[in-house]
């Protein structure tokens, strides 16, 4: 078992249904986002197993509550819109995620980004990074440059 | 002489275990609780000239990851890690052709 760093096969279909609103967008004729959904970055144990086939988010590998983590995660700023850079359209929350005075239950070497205003708490993506054990202190996880080779999200 | 916050609790207890106060370090604790804090508490500051603090990083084509813990006799009292990803997940958008 172990966390794969993949956008979920769940969330490419569901861009295609319209499912997620990481970005505002004018009238089309047939709607209008004017609202963006919350999205929300959860951590996962090492032992855990989320990846591609993820549909939505659950608790299962999830960090224990305890030590000032709150299981569900924290909500990140989405203040920058997805753009594209050239021919790929890219997205990157615009903040890091940080936790303050974290004691985790185990070691954890995932967070899971999960669209927290959906009813089904739909799965977006799934980042891997070294195995971190944090006892008493900081924990921050900076997200990636935000352009078209490395942004958090990319559709080429 | 005021150092990092720690979980302590371990070190008081060992003490304890020996004989109660009479070791240098439960009466530098005992000194450097802060007014108001109970004693048992789990955190309490001590001086961190009495802990090993050792640093470390990760830089690969993954994330470029800093850590600092500290020990205390040893076993690690406080850990603390930034991690900054590099590498996006991606979507392969295909347009297929009528043929």
């Amino acid at each position: 078992m172990a966390n794969t760093q993949a956008l979920t096969t769940a969330f490419k279909v569901q861009a295609l249904c319209g499912t997620h609103a990481l970005g505002t967008q004018a009238a089309n004729g047939v709607r209008t986002v004017t609202t963006k959904d919350v999205v929300k970055l959860a951590l996962f144990l090492a032992s855990a197993s989320r990846g591609a086939g993820d549909t939505v988010y659950d608790t299962t590998g999830e960090l224990a509550g305890t030590g000032n983590y709150t299981q569900g995660g924290v909500t990140l700023t989405n203040a920058t819109e997805p753009t594209n850079d050239g021919t790929t359209a890219h997205w990157t929350r615009s903040a890091s995620a940080s936790w303050t005075n974290l004691t985790s239950s185990g070691a954890f070497d995932a967070a899971v980004l999960y669209n927290s205003s959906a009813t089904n708490k739909n799965e977006i993506s799934v980042h891997t990074f070294s195995s971190q054990s944090i006892t008493g202190a900081d924990f921050t996880l900076t997200m990636p440059t935000n352009n078209g080779t490395t942004g958090l999200i990319r559709i080429a | 002489m005021v150092g990092a916050f720690v979980i302590c609790r371990l070190a008081l207890d060992r003490n304890r275990k020996r004989g109660g106060i009479g070791t240098s370090m439960e009466i530098l604790i005992h000194k450097l609780i802060r007014n108001g804090w109970p004693r048992d508490s789990e955190q309490e500051m001590i001086d961190d000239s009495l802990l090993e603090k050792s640093e470390g990083s990760i830089d690969d084509e993954n994330e470029y990851t800093t850590w600092t813990e500290w020990r205390l006799d040893g076993k690690i009292v406080k850990r603390g890690a930034h991690v900054r990803l590099k590498k996006n997940v991606a979507a392969e958008a295909v347009a297929a052709m009528f043929s």
